[in-house]
């Protein structure tokens, strides 16, 4: 640790900017807010086409854009020991006291960890999705979060949902796992400045239209509700395979002047197409958090959501209305929702949102979990070994050779370049001379 | 019983430091949220309790005074009653601004010129209320004081996610609605051993019906069947198997009837016409080769059969046994092929491809319609099957008879009780987490 209890964390994941999504934004405001707080912040990921090596972004955030092309779904191929040489110069340059990796798929996060751990840092992990126990991809996923989780020093989930699913998967001891919810920045999600006309009702929903965010959920639930409703109109964004399937169900019920079909909307406009709406429609099969409602919620929205996963925890109880993921249900609550749109003044709403979520109360939390993390005694390899081995007939086996081979690698490199030949990243301070500016 | 899943371990380990782990939020909870009573505070209280009792001994030394006393026993009660009250929420610990509440309730009653002895009473009781306040503050130790005056201060944990921290609860706090909305095994089929095996029937059918043509086929290689024979035995199957179909289908139209024979005489004509090309297909490759191909292709093919329902009108089945049973259909094709490129003439080839396609193909849908039209009889015609066929392996060779009769076994009665058994250690686990299944049919 340096001076006066401040960090010097480094973020580990495969998604990270340019890419975009909930993991990605978490990520970045994370950082930022434990930057206001003092902390140094180093962001790990792999390289996006031609954006590799190091770039810093708002606030003097340093991202490390590994050379490790993507092969599936933005995930690096799974090496093992590849990746300790850069991970260790990393940790060493940049003087790194805590390693936070995100998200279970993210094969770089569990190499960083894993590496991490072998090198004797004290490791956090946020999980930000849900798992099933049933099938073969679930099992494997499981026992590898369980590797990864089996020496991780302390972990963080969105939702309490997730937080039983993460203990349930990795046999973690519940009180190592700490619930931190995701935030909105509610300063760019911010209400229409004149509230719409109620002649006529639009609900709004923006996803990609793919199986587990309910597409097929849609397909049923937008004709019922346009022939229960002749003034709702709707204005679906995103894209994906279940595209052709909406476009159809337009045609079959010829609906094409009441359903608007944007195709894929970028972050920064997706607050311009939520404003021109009432209501927000959510049709996820599953979901940690869902960070879409409370940016719908920030603008102002009703949010008509299914009951799955974290959802039911996001919003408090007069703000959403949910519905069991089945389309007459999922009817009765739009119904519900349109007349409940009469009290709901956005303005009201977002200035609650404010209330709610706000990012610098996660980085404070997350600034707690980081203590205690870093707090947890040093253990060396040996005293780390039973861990593993307690996480399965065959699979603790494998998990201890896999730890010990990494430990004679890290060995080895230790022999063929000391700690000391590696050069130290002297520290910027471009926060106060930002601040400095803006003054 | 080592082999419990992984959970099933975390899930023994929850009780006690769930428990544990309240209780401790429950005092640390205390240090984040609200921080108690200050020191600052405490001298405060104290030093107002003092300057109290200074002023309402002051008082009552006034109020002694005799011609007051008539009076006093109209006035007492109400006194003391108001005065009881401010004691018992100065027990319930409601705090400072209460007593300087009462001081000036005190001092009011004094000013405006109500009797003294009134004031003088009220002061007796406060000297008691005084002292009975300085006991409590003074000798109750100070974490008593905390968890009492807790529970009205701080809502109760709630399972939500937003509105920040909740106060007086950490971040991992874990109470008795951890993991309410489990579930346990509910998908969970209690499996009967006799049902079990009655259902591997149907697996030992279709082995023995391998096994035939694998017999078939060594008869013919060996020239003790002729292709006469072969032929006739050819025409009897496929009117046998008409004859059954015809017996259990339920809606069998003429125009249907027809559609079969149609395609059967045109695949057969192919099959007539293709068969000089099967016959020379292979012939390169060593009969080693072909022996040790065609033994893994039938191995592959009972493997990959799907033994559920029939190959060729597989209703409802999934996507994945439909590919797995055409890899399996094609792999007995291709076994046969091979085999076809060992015999003496076209005729031979003819006949024995033409022999196994019947059975392969059709086979399995006969002994469907029969298993769909009365299960007796399915049962019947099994257990002759396997019986038959154990009688011409037997006089075939001993040691595949063994085998055979090894494998039959196994199937019928070792892996049903293997799969009973096994049964106890299912666990599954459903929660709010698992992905929503849809309850309509999605038409592509």
């Amino acid at each position: 640790m340096s001076q006066q209890g401040k960090h010097r964390i480094l973020m580990v994941s495969d998604f990270f900017y340019p890419n975009f999504g909930g993991v990605e934004n978490h990520i970045y405001y994370l950082s930022q807010c434990l930057i206001k707080l003092g902390h140094k912040v180093v962001v790990m990921t792999h390289a996006y086409k031609n954006r590799s090596g190091v770039r810093y972004m708002t606030g003097g955030l340093k991202v490390y854009y590994v050379p490790w092309k993507p092969f599936l779904m933005q995930n690096t191929l799974p090496t093992f020991y590849a990746t300790l040489p850069i991970i260790r110069t990393i940790l060493i340059r940049e003087r790194i006291s805590i390693v936070h990796g995100h998200q279970a798929f993210s094969t770089l996060c569990h190499e960083a960890l894993m590496h991490a751990r072998t090198m004797g840092y004290k490791v956090v992990f946020t999980d930000h999705s849900l798992y099933g126990f049933a099938d073969i991809g679930s099992i494997h996923m499981n026992k590898v979060l369980q590797f990864t989780l089996a020496d991780v020093s302390q972990a963080i989930c969105v939702s309490h949902t997730s937080k039983e699913n993460t203990v349930l998967r990795s046999g973690l001891p519940p009180e190592r796992v700490f619930v931190i919810p995701n935030a909105v920045d509610t300063a760019m999600f911010k209400p229409a400045p004149k509230r719409l006309s109620s002649d006529e009702i639009v609900i709004v929903v923006i996803s990609r239209l793919v199986y587990r965010k309910g597409a097929d959920l849609l397909v049923e639930v937008i004709p019922e509700v346009c022939s229960l409703h002749p003034n709702v109109r709707f204005i679906i964004g995103g894209d994906g395979p279940k595209r052709v399937r909406l476009e159809e169900m337009r045609e079959k019920h010829s609906l094409q002047d009441r359903v608007d079909m944007l195709g894929a909307v970028p972050h920064a406009k997706v607050q311009s197409v939520l404003v021109t709406g009432h209501i927000f429609l959510n049709s996820s099969l599953t979901e940690a958090f869902c960070i879409a409602i409370l940016e719908a919620a920030s603008c102002g929205l009703l949010t008509v959501s299914t009951r799955v996963g974290g959802v039911p925890e996001v919003l408090p109880d007069d703000m959403i209305v949910l519905a069991e993921p089945d389309p007459t249900d999922m009817v009765m609550a739009i119904t519900k929702a349109i007349e409940l749109l009469p009290q709901i003044d956005p303005q009201d709403m977002h200035n609650r949102m404010k209330k709610l979520y706000s990012w610098h109360d996660v980085a404070k939390r997350t600034e707690i979990v980081y203590d205690r993390a870093f707090k947890c005694s040093n253990q060396n390899l040996l005293e780390r070994l039973p861990r593993y081995l307690s996480c399965g007939a065959w699979a603790g086996k494998l998990f201890c050779i896999v730890m010990i081979i990494d430990f004679l690698f890290w060995s080895f490199l230790q022999l063929w370049q000391p700690d000391q030949d590696i050069e130290v990243v002297p520290d910027i301070d471009l926060t106060s001379s930002q601040t400095g500016e803006e003054m | 019983m080592n082999f419990l899943p992984p959970a099933y371990g975390a899930l023994q380990s929850y009780d006690p430091p769930v428990l544990e782990n309240r209780l401790k939020c429950n005092d640390s909870g205390w240090d984040d949220g609200f921080s108690g009573i200050s020191p600052a505070a405490f001298s405060i209280i104290v030093l107002f309790t003092l300057i109290q009792l200074l002023l309402r001994g002051v008082l009552c030394f006034l109020a002694y005074h005799p011609t007051v006393v008539e009076n006093v026993t109209k006035v007492v009660p109400l006194i003391f009653g108001l005065e009881s009250g401010y004691l018992l929420l100065h027990l319930g610990g409601i705090g400072a601004g209460l007593i300087r509440l009462n001081f000036l309730f005190t001092m009011i009653l004094s000013g405006i010129g109500l009797k003294r002895s009134v004031v003088g009473a009220a002061g007796s009781v406060v000297v008691a209320t005084g002292a009975i306040f300085l006991i409590k503050v003074l000798l109750i130790p100070m974490d008593s004081r905390k968890s009492r005056s807790a529970s009205p201060t701080f809502p109760k944990w709630r399972k939500v996610a937003y509105g920040g921290m909740q106060p007086g609860f950490d971040d991992n706090h874990t109470d008795e609605s951890f993991l309410e909305d489990m579930i346990m095994n509910c998908n969970v089929v209690k499996r009967d051993l006799v049902k079990v095996m009655v259902d591997a029937v149907s697996i030992s059918q279709y082995l023995c019906i391998v096994a035939l043509v694998v017999l078939v086929w060594t008869y013919t290689l060996r020239s003790i069947f002729t292709e006469r024979s072969l032929v006739l035995l050819d025409i009897v199957l496929l009117g046998a198997g008409f004859f059954v179909v015809l017996l259990t289908a339920e809606m069998l139209s003429f125009d249907l009837l027809l559609n079969y024979v149609v395609k059967i005489s045109f695949f057969i004509t192919g099959l007539y016409v293709l068969s000089p090309i099967y016959h020379t297909l292979t012939r390169s490759i060593s009969s080693d080769s072909i022996w040790a191909l065609t033994a893994s292709l039938v191995l592959l093919h009972l493997f990959l059969h799907n033994y559920s329902g029939s190959a060729v009108e597989a209703p409802g089945a999934l996507e994945y046994s439909t590919f797995t049973s055409n890899i399996s259909l094609n792999a007995s094709i291709v076994a046969s092929l091979l085999i076809a490129s060992r015999l003496p003439s076209r005729l031979h080839v003819f006949a024995i491809v033409l022999f196994s396609l019947q059975v392969f193909l059709f086979a399995p849908f006969v002994s469907y319609c029969i298993k769909k039209y009365s299960f007796r009889l399915h049962m019947c015609f099994s257990l002759g099957l396997m019986a038959a066929t154990l009688f011409f392996v037997y006089r075939l060779h001993r040691l595949l008879f063994i085998l055979l009769l090894g494998t039959l076994v196994f199937v019928n009665l070792v892996c049903p009780y293997w799969l009973i058994r096994i049964q106890e250690y299912k666990f599954e686990i459903n929660g709010p987490w698992d992905e929503a299944k849809l309850c309509f049919n999605i038409m592509e």
